[in-house]
């Protein structure tokens, strides 16, 4: 894949998540995950880098690695999906965007219904 | 004492234990440069407090494979694509040193002369063809210069105002071979040009001496060597310096033009070679124009002109691209 494609993928899933609230993050391929778990760790609230690895690890039993962090970081920055702060001491904490909470949201609201759903089906096979 | 207190806490004693490493510094140059000046500092400060592993290791390396391979986007599109053009530019200018180191026997195609020129009044194609590849290349010799000269001065001035030795030692060392090179050349020709009898019987045969093989040896192997350090030397000055992003697109347009020269002189090459074996046998006596060496040097041709034209369209193919830059919030 080339970059021109991955970038025109990331704008298209970007306008997406951002513009009619659908929320997808397919377009980030490898970095889909990671970028969920991030945008829902900085729903907590600012984090920085280290910060969200000790929470997504509480959170949801993952520990990011720093490429794929910073990969998935560097995307959804690029996407308008969370922002830098000021940097302190060295660490420069990240926050959600208005367009990340919209993602977010798409993204946990059809986790649920995907999970509701196969619960309920779960409940019918065993009953 | 709160979780984020006692994070920091032992962020910092991991941060006094491992910055005496310094292998941190080299895990973030694995990182392209346009990616490092912007979250460079920051991924330094993650890995320090990242407990070390195997597997954090392997995923920072397939982090940097990330980072290079999207570069163009993920931070400092402008500076990624300037590296680019500087490498493309680079890469055309040692693929062009290879064209001409390849063409240099042509000279040997007229001599003797009077051998050429009875062949050129029996197949006029011969002369007429021999003018125009050496019009054409004094051409493609113009429109390189045009193009490169002022990217090499930018580039040397450049790092001069800013007193980059980095930059300006391969230049440095680019001059001296050139220096070194060229006093070489003198001795040689002085030494081999003046073996006894020489001058007092002019037109006769002269005997080679050993010192005369072994300057003329050298001689050879001095050329071949800056041929390939010389175009080397020069690479690493464009490639480390900051040239304008202007000179180096009208320095990559010089380039497509002189693609299309260099095909011409090349298909006039090879329709010379053609010619010489068969119609023009008598030609094909001196060791420099013999089968062997045309096909040498039509080979190390074509090879040249391929990677050149490889390294334009990779050129052609970067798009100018804003630098993002995101506001930061207060």
């Amino acid at each position: 894949m080339t970059d021109e494609r991955s970038h025109a993928d990331l704008g298209q899933g970007a306008s997406r998540g951002g513009g009619s609230g659908g929320g997808d993050l397919s377009g980030l391929g490898r970095f889909a995950e990671p970028s969920l778990l991030i945008l829902a760790s900085l729903a907590g609230g600012s984090k920085h880098g280290y910060a969200m690895i000790e929470d997504i690890d509480t959170m949801a039993g993952v520990r990011l690695g720093p490429g794929t962090l910073y990969g998935a970081l560097a995307r959804l920055e690029r996407l308008g999906l969370i922002e830098p702060l000021p940097a302190e001491d060295r660490r420069r904490p990240y926050r959600l965007t208005g367009a990340g909470a919209t993602v977010l949201k798409a993204q946990l609201a059809s986790l649920e219904r995907f999970a509701t759903q196969g619960l309920g089906r779960l409940r019918e096979a065993t009953a | 004492m709160s979780q984020g207190e006692r994070m920091s806490v032992r962020m910092g004693e991991r941060a006094d234990e491992r910055d005496a490493s310094g292998g941190i510094t080299w895990l973030v140059r694995l990182y392209p440069e346009a990616w490092r000046a912007r979250y460079g500092e920051e991924y330094a400060a993650l890995l320090v407090a990242q407990p070390r592993s195997l597997l954090v290791l392997l995923d920072v390396l397939r982090g940097a494979l990330d980072a290079h391979w999207h570069a163009s986007w993920l931070g400092g599109g402008g500076m990624y694509m300037e590296r680019r053009l500087r490498r493309c530019e680079v890469a055309f200018f040692c693929a062009f040193m290879l064209f001409f180191v390849g063409f240099l026997p042509w000279g040997r195609v007229a001599d003797p002369t009077p051998t050429f020129a009875a062949a050129a009044r029996l197949h006029p194609i011969l002369g007429t063809l021999y003018r125009g590849v050496e019009v054409l290349t004094a051409v493609t010799l113009l429109i390189v210069a045009l193009g490169g000269v002022p990217v090499l001065l930018a580039s040397i001035f450049g790092a001069w105002r800013e007193r980059d030795w980095r930059t300006l030692r391969p230049f440095l060392g680019a001059v001296v071979l050139v220096v070194v090179y060229a006093a070489y050349t003198l001795v040689a020709m002085y030494v081999v040009g003046n073996r006894p009898g020489m001058t007092s019987t002019p037109g006769a045969t002269v005997p080679v001496r050993p010192i005369d093989v072994v300057l003329l040896a050298g001689f050879l192997l001095f050329t071949l060597l800056g041929a390939a350090l010389g175009p080397t030397l020069i690479g690493f000055v464009v490639v480390r310096a900051h040239p304008p992003l202007r000179l180096l697109r009208f320095a990559l347009g010089c380039a497509g033009a002189a693609l299309v020269t260099m095909a011409a002189v090349l298909a006039g090459t090879v329709a010379m070679a053609v010619l010489i074996q068969t119609q023009a046998p008598s030609l094909n006596i001196s060791q420099d124009t013999d089968l062997p060496t045309l096909v040498v040097m039509i080979g190390c041709m074509a090879v040249g002109e391929v990677v050149g034209l490889v390294a334009f369209l990779r050129g052609l193919r970067l798009h100018p691209e804003p630098v993002v830059e995101q506001p930061l919030a207060a």
